[in-house]
């Protein structure tokens, strides 16, 4: 009886992460599809380099992720990435001993301009679109009065040792913060109360407010983080390039779009994880990385992308329609 | 309240939010009230009005269009790579080319969303992705050709004193409002904005609909695209851009509402020109014009705070109480003592 | 019983039509017929199958065996505009009108009258007017129905339908919102349409009006017709005890708890915002109490406003004596109330999520240590309440879409039973539940009361406020008619009680 109970709970498992196991094994089909096409796609320092453009795109996503779950989405996490960029290269200027505080001074302005867009959407029900939208502009509009349409600045030696360097040498250090803030994401998301919440909001908001959760207050809490690690990402991608650039976020929106879906999680809220996203970063920076070892051009590059997502929700949109049938 | 009393209670504040900036900005700066100023604004609100359009179409039925600005962009290369600049063969194509583009790619679009199913949202992200990448394969830096004389008929003065950007967008506005009202296909766009199981049940073909919704905004993208190549003489793949957040903005300025069934293209004039006058004045007084992006998404923040059906019963209500019903409940409330 | 009520000058036949949903048949061969200038009168319980008998003949369903015959041609129908086209219409009491559009252009929506290409404004004006001339209203049809009362709105949805010129139209429950000047002018359109040699049905609890207007009247029960004939045959009393009287069945559990009437564990006073009327009632240790009366009576509206959603102004509450405010469910959940929801897939279960998930939804706070949820208390603390409830799954990560109505009720009733309350309000606790698990949920109740809980359960179903509680408040036009207890709880007086206009608190302040 206990083998038939552990052999259930074992195919439960196995069902209903499915979809994951699938995305990670087709990670690994990629990397060997990068092999065969391009030799030494698979030498430690090309997978380094794969992973570090993806421990970028994977923190801006964590947010994404979460504000995804709750039903919603977060338009703003371009200018929130140029921001963090901009303004911790303006106010760290090169010195270390400014490092700490300015990258916490920037966090602090990501998650304000994440409340300002969840209290929009929570308590004035304002759609997420709209309202992650316009205060994405507004964000726009102070980075450029704020560095005069010219950024200035310099990253210090210890944000460029967190964007390029690597641990004992080998290690990135990028990726390692990525890792870091990767399990404390699934810890929030998977395993706190506050996650659970954003589940239930997601699945059902009516229910979960029926049901006696904040979900008003949880709400805007999810977009403040997202507005927070975006910020973050912004500025460690300064630790990347040395110096800040205007524009340097605009991708991302699309991009951080693309990882969620592509990681299984719905886009109408309640299912799925930073898991898959994790996994869906991945693959995105593979196939990106896939298409330019091919010498495809920028722009078919950009082609593929909405490409990608369009294929990945009439997948997965199948998959959902054939589920959700109530009564 | 009737039609025309919601409509009023709709357009009047907008404009008179214009007449009020209008004069205090010409107050400030004199060189605001002359006639080249505002030529010069009609030119520029042109592409913006004909992007709002785009975008009320789609929002009425309940959708968005975030591809407007690839349409803009690819229409915008279209029309200014074109064989045989200057010769008759030429100014027709310019003339039917990028129309066509627009159309067939916005109808891609409805197709993608009305058969698959699919939320506009992203639906419309990935769409615009994929035209703009072709965009910048077609012209990877600005540039393109026009007729001379399509940039001149375009941007300058019929008969030497009517603007003809002003002609133009006024009867496109006039064409919109019109189909919007008296043609089945405009009032089966509001039907489906406003609830799409009661327009089925009523036999409106809302996949139809839909298709050719999305089917006008890139039509109406196609417009804003070709005037801006033969406005700038040339053509930029990224134009665009800037103008899926503007049409929204624009859009909800003028009284659309998002979720679709409510608003309408008379306020657009209105909201494009609060666009524009912001930006003009903020030029005029030498503010830098990076504070336009704030000014935008604070106004867009306002609009949306007074056409959201959530707060509706907050503030506006709140407000209007203060203004209009503060002597009716007054007058109520010496009733319920009668009555007790 | 009738033999074959089949004659050649029938317009509308329908005859030996079945239709079943899963767990219910809802329609058992059932035959019907309407002449032309007849109002048909057709009552029954909730759940008799009268809406569901009217949605086959509008093309809503599709039965599973049967005909329908109009003028003597047999016709299926696949959706309702194929319905319409065939001369049937039916006005449903939630109306299918778009408030931000004008009258004219709602009635009509779809048929939009043109001239050449282009939408005829003003002929749909003036050809709206006549038709709302005709049925005794004379608005303009420019306003937006948005500005409209809920009465008004019904004139506009009865306008819509007539835009047709249906030969047969179905009136499902068309007096439920109306005030008694409003029922007249309702009645003087049917009494109209029916000179004009309309086939009309009309759906109805009020059994007085149906008495007053139809014709003939059809009674069902259980998704059979019971019994149809002309209306001079029935009287008010006749008619509820033909609907009702069947037998007690031994699924509900015995009352035999003492009521301990010098216990009060909870009291409420306040007016409900709808009728403006003074609703107030205690509860003793012991008591389960039953909420009855016709639908949309205001009785939802109380209840809710009990957790903290609004419905009443001036509200006092106590629980044990001891006074409680609360404003949102959050408030209510801290003061021990607990709410079982009336539409359990809408506001009470996340399908998506699963069984673990949803019961412990409600009490995700109490099992916390550093902001991480305890996942094995949790699952200790669910899998214990499943069990207790006898809640059939396979394993408690399994979605919960895929369980059963019944189990999914018992899913919120886990939910809430691990909060712990001491008040909990059902709204229709059975509802689309199968017979064995209906049995399970009384005799549940009845433990909780006995426990000490205070019960307050809001049924459509006169059989389970009879068989349940121990005593029953009707509310009528938002405000209570009636209290009974005991043996006087019965169908017939809790009919009785529904449609009477008595306030039971009035005079009292």
């Amino acid at each position: 009886m206990n083998r038939m109970i552990s052999n259930i709970k074992i195919n439960n498992f196995v069902s209903q992460n499915q979809v994951t196991f699938l995305l990670y094994g087709l990670v690994v089909l990629l990397f060997i599809f990068g092999e065969t096409i391009s030799k030494g796609f698979l030498n430690y320092d090309h997978i380094c380099a794969i992973l570090r453009t993806a421990s970028f795109l994977g923190i801006v996503s964590i947010g994404q992720t979460i504000a995804i779950l709750t039903g919603g989405i977060d338009l703003s996490v371009g200018p929130l990435i140029t921001m963090g960029n901009v303004f911790v290269c303006m106010l760290i200027n090169g010195q270390n001993s400014n490092t700490l505080w300015a990258i916490l001074f920037v966090i602090f302005l990501g998650a304000l301009f994440g409340f300002l867009s969840g209290y929009g959407v929570a308590y004035l029900k304002i759609s997420p679109l709209v309202m992650t939208l316009a205060v994405g502009s507004l964000i726009t509009g102070i980075t450029l009065i704020f560095s005069k349409g010219a950024p200035k600045g310099l990253a210090s030696p210890i944000l460029r040792y967190m964007g390029v360097g690597s641990l004992f040498n080998f290690f990135p250090v990028i990726i390692f913060i990525w890792l870091i803030l990767s399990v404390l994401c699934i810890l929030l998301i998977n395993f706190s109360v506050f996650g659970r919440k954003i589940y239930y909001i997601g699945a059902n908001e009516k229910a979960a407010f029926f049901s006696g959760i904040k979900t008003n207050f949880t709400k805007t809490i999810a977009y403040s983080i997202s507005g927070a690690t975006a910020v973050l990402a912004g500025a460690l991608m300064a630790g990347y390039t040395q110096t800040a650039f205007l524009g340097i976020g605009d991708e991302y929106i699309l991009w951080s779009i693309a990882t969620v879906v592509i990681g299984g999680t719905a886009l109408t809220g309640g299912k799925g994880g930073y898991v898959g996203t994790i996994a869906g970063t991945i693959i995105f920076v593979l196939l990106e990385s896939i298409l330019t070892v091919i010498n495809m051009p920028e722009a078919v590059r950009k082609m593929a992308n909405g490409a990608i997502i369009l294929i990945l929700i009439s997948i997965y949109y199948n998959q959902e329609k054939a589920k959700v049938k109530i009564y | 309240m009737n039609e025309k009393q919601q409509n009023i209670r709709l357009y009047i504040p907008i404009y008179l939010i214009i007449v009020c900036i209008y004069i205090i900005a010409g107050v400030i700066e004199p060189i605001f009230f002359t006639w080249n100023n505002n030529v010069n604004l009609f030119t520029r609100i042109t592409p913006l009005i004909f992007a709002g359009l785009a975008q009320t179409f789609v929002m009425l039925a309940g959708g968005i269009d975030l591809s407007i600005g690839a349409i803009i962009g690819i229409t915008n290369v279209i029309a200014a790579s074109l064989p045989c600049p200057d010769t008759p063969i030429n100014i027709i194509l310019w003339l039917f080319v990028p129309l066509l583009a627009g159309l067939t790619i916005g109808l891609i679009n409805g197709l993608i969303i009305s058969k698959g199913g699919f939320p506009p949202l992203i639906v419309t992200l990935a769409t615009g992705a994929i035209w703009l990448g072709a965009t910048l394969c077609i012209m990877p830096i600005p540039g393109g050709i026009i007729s001379l004389s399509v940039s001149r008929a375009v941007t300058g003065k019929l008969f030497k004193v009517i603007p003809s950007p002003l002609l133009i967008f006024l009867v496109t506005i006039i064409i919109c409002h019109f189909i919007l009202r008296r043609t089945e296909f405009g009032r089966s766009i509001y039907a489906l904005g406003g609830n799409e199981t009661i327009a089925y049940e009523s036999g409106i073909p809302c996949s139809k609909v839909k298709i050719w919704v999305y089917g006008t905004s890139g039509l109406l993208g196609a417009f804003s695209g070709m005037f801006l190549s033969a406005w700038m003489f040339s053509a930029d793949p990224l134009i665009g851009q800037p103008y899926v957040l503007n049409s929204i903005a624009v859009a909800v300025i003028s009284g659309t509402s998002l979720s679709g069934g409510r608003g309408g293209v008379l306020g657009i004039i209105g909201g494009a020109y609060i666009f524009y006058l912001l930006n003009n004045i903020l030029n005029l007084l030498a503010i830098s014009s990076f504070y336009q992006y704030v000014a935008k998404g604070l106004i867009l923040i306002l609009a949306l705070i007074f056409t959201s059906s959530g707060v509706n019963l907050n503030i506006k209500e709140l407000l209007r109480g203060y203004f209009f019903k503060k002597r009716r409940l007054l007058k109520k409330a010496g009733n319920d003592e009668q009555n007790d | 019983m009738t033999t074959s009520i089949f004659s050649e000058e029938h317009l509308l036949k329908i005859s030996g039509v079945v239709k079943s949903f899963p767990g219910t048949v809802a329609v058992n061969k059932v035959d019907f017929v309407c002449k032309k200038g007849e109002i048909h009168g057709l009552v029954g319980e909730n759940g008799a199958g009268k809406s569901t008998l009217m949605k086959i003949l509008a093309g809503v369903h599709r039965p599973d065996k049967g005909q329908i015959l109009i003028s003597n041609k047999e016709r299926t129908f696949r959706n309702y505009s194929e319905a319409r086209k065939a001369g049937v219409g039916i006005v449903y009491q939630e109306l299918s009108l778009l408030p931000d559009l004008s009258i004219a252009e709602n009635i009509y929506m779809g048929i939009w009258l043109k001239r050449g290409r282009f939408i005829d404004w003003e002929e749909i004006k003036k050809k709206s007017k006549i038709i709302l001339h005709e049925i005794g209203i004379d608005i303009n049809p420019d306003e937006l129905v948005s500005a409209l009362p809920m009465a008004i709105r019904q004139m506009v949805e009865i306008a819509k339908v007539l835009t047709q010129n249906p030969e047969i139209i179905i009136f499902d429950e068309p007096t439920a919102a109306l005030s008694i000047e409003e029922v007249n002018r309702m009645f003087k359109i049917l009494k109209d349409l029916k000179e004009k040699g309309k086939a009309i049905i009309f759906i109805s609890h009020r059994l007085k009006e149906v008495l007053d207007i139809s014709d003939v009247i059809t009674v069902m029960k259980d998704g059979q017709v019971v019994i149809t004939e002309k209306t001079d045959y029935f009287n008010e009393d006749k008619l509820i005890s033909v609907m009702v009287g069947r037998e007690f069945s031994e699924i509900f559990p015995s009352k035999t708890n003492k009521i301990s009437k010098e216990e009060k564990i909870f009291s409420f006073q306040g007016i409900l915002k709808k009728s403006k009327k003074r609703v107030a009632f205690i509860l003793s240790k012991g008591e389960v109490l039953g909420i009855g009366g016709l639908q949309g009576q205001g009785q939802i509206d109380l209840l809710q406003s009990i957790f903290g959603l609004g419905g009443c102004t001036g509200i006092k509450m106590t629980v044990f004596n001891k006074k409680i405010e609360v404003r949102n469910p959050v408030q209510a959940i801290r003061a021990g109330i607990s709410l079982i929801p009336e539409n359990r897939n809408e506001e009470g279960i996340f399908l998506l999520l699963s069984i673990l998930q949803n019961i412990a939804a409600s009490t995700i706070d109490r099992r916390q240590s550093w902001g991480l949820v305890k996942r094995k208390r949790e699952r200790g603390v669910v899998e214990n309440i499943s069990s207790d409830l006898s809640i059939k799954l396979v394993s408690f990560d399994q979605m919960a879409q895929s369980l059963s109505g019944g189990n999914l009720q018992k899913l919120v009733l886990a939910k809430w039973l691990l909060v712990d309350p001491k008040v909990i309000v059902m709204l229709e606790p059975t509802k689309g539940v199968d017979v064995g698990t209906k049995q399970e949920i009384y005799r549940l109740i009845r433990r909780l009361a006995k426990k000490g809980v205070a019960i307050i359960v809001y049924s459509s179903e006169m059989l389970e406020l009879v068989g349940l509680c121990d005593r029953v408040l009707i509310m009528n036009h938002g405000f209570f008619t009636a209290s009974l207890e005991r043996k006087k709880i019965t169908e017939e007086n809790i009919m009785k009680a529904s449609v009477s206009n008595i306030n039971l608190l009035a005079g009292i302040k």
